[in-house]
């Protein structure tokens, strides 16, 4: 007989992003309904249509790191590694806690080090080849993430990068979760970063016409499902959880968040960029989702949106959550309204942003909603936090390529 | 102050600036005796990245083979004083 599968729950949570660093900073931004979308200071954007940019400009890696160590880094590390203690420190773990080999750490990311990439670049062309940073190649390579958290918290347990762009994080998730489930692991760090908030990054959004031009109002600029929203923002950050078996958290007395109890997957097989028009991928991975749990629609009491704000996506997005939950789909917010996209950090970000709802019973708002577009007809929960039975709920996340991954979690009360 | 000496103390000085701004050592732990490896932590790559900022800086070339067997902070500056001075 087969044995039963074993139970993932979530422990710690440790968000890294433009509205706030550690749990309780980014949820209560959440549910005051902060943005974290401002004028764009990494660098002169003045060339660029799009000068707007969620960027966290209070993130001291010597915070977490010793300065000598960290500088081996490109900033989606050093924002991965961030993220990672938070959660353990979250979840109350040491690193000396757990059995090192039964740590698995899994961290995606869309991009990588584009900004170690971008500078080494210039300097080839500038000054030569013989100038070219011999850290170039390990600092820039999305694993990196995961592997300096290995280094520096001592977990030798399976170490991997899921690489689907916006949707890297949620692979990330699945990924974990089935690492822990299959017995491979009994805790994992899972999650995602990104720092693309860089010129060469931000020049091909631009010219993909993929971002919001809100130049005079950055606040509200990342307006999805909204009439006159016209584009994601370029946000940065990371978040990364903790998982483990029920076992070994009720063992420890842990307190648990929620529980992850199933993920569906899917591709579009349709355009690189553009979404499916009838969000067949992303129907798909939300069905996927629910038979995986054994799950009906109408269980479920809330879903985190991908809800990038762009024109095509939050329809294409609609159509699918239309299509699976029919007349009466559960309220469904984004808090990217909030937080700007994350890209490669959207899927864990969102995850952690469910949890939280489901601990306070409590749904995170989509901020900058006035004008209601007809083809997303969704109960938005506009502008305001809203008290609500919370149980079970979904995260959605689509990324460029066609990925789509969406994580269904209950509250630790069921 | 001879040629020599002076550019010997502007390389010292460079060098340990990298190592402070580029390399994060504390600047505390910098003393011409200092064992680059053992006592500043330094690998090869942060040595490769070392030579490769002052041969920038001062417009020289150091070979693998040469930068190879030096230890000290001293051992490195006389290496690149040579070399400063060679050009000249």
């Amino acid at each position: 007989m087969p044995e039963s599968p074993r139970r993932v729950v979530v422990t710690g949570i440790g968000p890294v992003t433009p509205i706030g660093t550690g749990v309780e900073d980014f949820w209560r931004a959440l549910l005051e309904g902060k943005s974290g979308i401002g004028p764009l200071t990494r660098f002169d954007p003045s060339e660029f249509a799009v000068q707007i940019a969620g960027e966290i400009n209070d993130f001291e890696v010597d915070d977490y790191l010793p300065p000598k160590r960290a500088r081996r880094h490109d900033r989606f590390s050093q924002f991965a590694f961030a993220a990672g203690k938070l959660a353990l420190d979250d979840a109350g773990l040491e690193p000396t806690d757990p059995d090192p080999a039964r740590v698995a750490i899994v961290i995606g990311t869309g991009i990588g080090g584009i900004a170690i990439y971008e500078q080494e670049h210039e300097a080839m062309l500038e000054k030569g080849p013989r100038f070219v940073s011999p850290e170039l190649i390990a600092k820039m390579i999305p694993n990196a993430a995961a592997g300096l958290m290995a280094i520096e918290f001592g977990f030798t347990g399976p170490n991997e990068c899921t690489v689907t762009a916006c949707a890297s994080s949620g692979h990330a998730i699945a990924r974990a979760f089935d690492l822990i489930a299959g017995g491979m692991a009994d805790v994992a760090l899972a999650g995602g970063t990104e720092a693309a908030i860089t010129p060469l990054a931000l020049a091909s959004f631009c010219s993909a016409r993929a971002l919001s031009r809100r130049n005079d109002d950055p606040k509200t600029a990342s307006r999805p499902f909204d009439a006159d929203r016209d584009g994601f923002v370029l946000s940065e950050g990371a978040t990364v959880l903790v998982l483990e078996t029920l076992e070994t958290a009720t063992a420890r007395g842990a307190r648990i968040l929620g529980e992850i109890v199933g993920y569906g997957l899917s591709a579009d097989a349709y355009h690189t960029v553009a979404p499916h028009p009838e969000g067949a991928g992303a129907s798909a991975a939300m069905s996927a989702a629910l038979a995986k749990a054994s799950v009906l629609p109408d269980e479920v009491d809330y879903i985190n949106a991908h809800g990038t704000s762009t024109p095509l996506g939050d329809v294409s997005e609609t159509k699918a959550i239309r299509k699976v939950f029919g007349n009466n789909p559960p309220p469904t917010s984004s808090t990217k309204s909030m937080t700007g996209h994350l890209l490669g950090a959207a899927g864990s970000t969102e995850v952690a942003a469910t949890l939280l709802a489901m601990r306070d019973q409590i749904l995170p708002p989509t901020i900058n909603y006035g004008t209601a577009d007809p083809d997303c007809d969704l109960d938005v929960v506009p502008n305001k936090a809203r008290p609500a039975k919370v149980e079970m709920a979904l995260s959605n996340s689509f990324g460029f390529g066609g990925h789509n991954a969406s994580i269904l979690m209950v509250g630790h009360a069921r | 102050m001879k040629g020599e000496e002076m550019e010997d103390t502007k390389l010292y000085d460079a060098l340990s600036e990298v190592l402070v701004t580029r390399l994060k050592v504390d600047a505390d732990q910098i003393t011409p005796a200092a064992d680059l490896f053992e006592d500043l932590g330094l690998d090869s790559i942060d040595m490769m990245t070392a030579v490769m900022a002052i041969e920038e800086q001062f417009g020289i070339e150091v070979s693998d083979k040469e930068v190879e067997g030096v230890r000290t902070l001293q051992e490195a500056v006389d290496l690149l004083t040579q070399k400063v001075t060679a050009r000249a």
